[in-house]
């Protein structure tokens, strides 16, 4: 099964490596959404003089939510990759060949899993900067912020290839996949922040029970998804 | 089942048992219990919301146990997908109304007409998620399939309850000790009977609506296969008018014939119970067959 | 403060009500149609096997 994975991983990477649609399109899409949180709720200064460090009267909102609007644009950008992963499944039958290939189907799900979550810790780590170069925030607490990175993408990227597999077959997939991801996911946006949140505020230790949280997410989604993706790969 | 056997008479009872209960609830909740001691008045909304949440608890429950029935080999049958759905739907019915009655209680309570609290955001949660589930079930497809389908992701969505409980009572605790789960000590006397006549009859109701819901999704199967049937016996009488007498299988028991119409006329892989498709199938084909013989 | 009590009941079983109502005509009407297209009203055979 692990060898099928990284054959299936393997593959969907060079796909992404020729064809630089993550490069291209999904991590401008998060950094842009990054901006976008930036002109949403920051409030500009009346008057002169800088009130603040990045120049925004509430930068401090923005500083206290950076955690949060991170993950939400993480969270999006998941989405879209999981979206990508499956369209270059639909050219030329390619979901028909995936399925008699005779790979393991578990083994499958974790490959695509797995290629799909690499792009997203590339796009995390210059998302991250860009949130903490915007949002004037002060990075601290390393370790808890690459756990909290790994284990909440894992989680996200199991459940997004469950859904993906699950709506990749209907005409309705752009608007489905959103609708049942986001609830689903709501509980890692809340952990991955809060870990977040502690580790810049200096305080790792409050961060652990959200990490475990994020963990116990991610085992149990790739856990379902390795044993249904056989029975979602048929039906498509 | 016919129209008059058991399970109706049962629907029946259950609807009955519902309306009068909740009937006697209202009754005593609003006239008859005494106001609480420290919450005054707002107590007699404690009869109405806790029972409702509950409800919302027992239908998805439900949907996952008929969820889990259908994905097992041994009891795969379409008839649970069908009990999944219908449980589900009402189920977002009674977390809507969970919704509007915890923040009505709210209001006077604490001032805001939403405040994040576990349950409250829990349930907010749990109303999309399962909105979605609901959206996945009208995807269209093949019955099987689509049942497939809704069941992985009952699946899906229910595993993630306990886990957005926890994460959200984490990071919240605004709310009371759950009234659902831990009784409340200090209510007792006429306050508890009407309490537990709240709980009874809307758990009855519950199981009224889901009955009839059940009923309509397995009427609107068996229209959607009837349809079918007369598509497929359309098509064989055009079929049959094109080629010579005898081109096409005649089947000698009006068995239909797997004619290659892109009509997915059901694999092995489907459930017994999707409802009869031969007789109407095989009136319709006779008649085709036997139109063109006569020329 | 007690506008909020009758208001909450009246919201939740007004709602059910409604919801109940709708599936009560629903039926009826699906139960007619299905009639008139060919009783196959709640009758379960199962599939015979295909050729």
């Amino acid at each position: 099964m692990w060898r099928d994975a990284a054959l299936v991983a393997g593959k969907d990477l060079r796909i992404e490596l020729r064809s630089k649609v993550a490069v291209n399109q999904v991590i401008p899409f998060a950094l842009v959404v990054v901006v976008l949180f930036g002109l949403a709720i920051g409030q500009s200064v009346s008057g002169r003089g800088v009130a603040e460090e990045t120049g925004l009267a509430n930068a401090g909102v923005l500083r206290g939510a950076a955690a949060g609007l991170f993950w939400v644009a993480v969270l999006l950008s998941t989405v879209l990759a999981v979206q990508r992963s499956f369209a270059v499944e639909n050219a030329d039958g390619a979901r028909d060949g995936l399925r008699l290939s005779g790979l393991d189907p578990g083994g499958v799900f974790l490959g695509k899993a797995g290629a799909t979550a690499l792009q997203l810790l590339v796009l995390e780590v210059l998302v991250a900067a860009a949130a903490a170069l915007v949002y004037g925030v002060h990075p601290a607490g390393l370790g808890l912020i690459v756990a909290t990175c790994l284990f909440a993408t894992a989680g996200l990227v199991f459940l997004g290839t469950t859904y993906g597999m699950l709506s990749s077959g209907s005409r309705v997939r752009e608007t489905l996949l959103p609708l049942l991801f986001f609830p689903v996911a709501a509980p890692v946006l809340l952990g991955a922040t809060k870990a977040f949140d502690a580790a810049i505020a200096g305080t790792p230790g409050a961060g652990r029970g959200w990490l475990e949280l994020l963990v116990v997410f991610a085992l149990a989604y790739g856990a379902l998804g390795t044993a249904v993706f056989g029975s979602l790969l048929e039906d498509a | 089942m016919t129209r008059r056997g058991r399970p109706a008479l049962a629907l029946d009872l259950l609807g009955v048992i519902g309306v009068v209960g909740l009937a006697v609830t209202v009754w005593l909740g609003l006239w008859v219990t005494p106001p609480d001691r420290f919450m005054g008045n707002l107590v007699r909304l404690l009869y109405i919301h806790p029972p409702v949440a509950w409800v919302m608890y027992i239908a998805y429950g439900l949907s996952f146990l008929a969820s889990v029935l259908y994905l097992w080999p041994r009891t795969r049958d379409l008839r649970f997908d069908r009990l999944a759905g219908s449980s589900a739907e009402v189920g977002v019915v009674f977390t809507g109304l969970t919704l509007v009655s915890g923040s009505i209680w709210g209001r006077p309570t604490w001032g805001t007409w939403w405040t994040w609290d576990p349950l409250l955001t829990t349930t907010a949660l749990l109303f999309v998620l399962y909105l979605g589930y609901l959206a996945l079930r009208r995807v269209p497809g093949e019955p099987a399939t689509r049942a497939r389908r809704s069941a992985i992701g009952a699946l899906v969505a229910f595993l993630d309850l306990p886990i957005v409980y926890f994460s959200v009572d984490w990071w919240r605790s605004l709310h009371q000790a759950p009234t659902v789960t831990v009784g409340r000590t200090y209510v007792h006397g006429s306050m508890a009977w009407t309490l537990l006549l709240g709980f009874v009859s809307m758990t009855a109701l519950f199981f009224w609506l889901v009955g009839h819901r059940y009923r309509l999704a397995a009427l609107v199967d068996a229209e959607e296969d009837l349809a079918l049937s007369a598509a497929v016996a359309e098509r064989r009488a055009e079929v049959s008018d094109y080629l010579p007498d005898g081109g096409v299988p005649h089947p000698a028991d009006g068995e239909p014939v797997a004619v290659a119409v892109g009509v997915g006329a059901g694999t092995a892989a489907d459930a017994p119970g999707t409802g009869s498709r031969s007789p109407a199938v095989a009136a319709g084909g006779e008649a085709g067959l036997a139109g063109t013989r006569q020329r | 403060m007690s506008g909020y009590i009758e208001a909450g009941y009246a919201v939740v079983l007004g709602s059910l009500a409604l919801y109940g109502s709708s599936l009560l005509l629903r039926e009826r009407s699906a139960r007619r149609r299905a009639e008139d297209a060919g009783g196959a009203e709640d009758r379960w055979e199962p599939p015979r096997q295909e050729q």
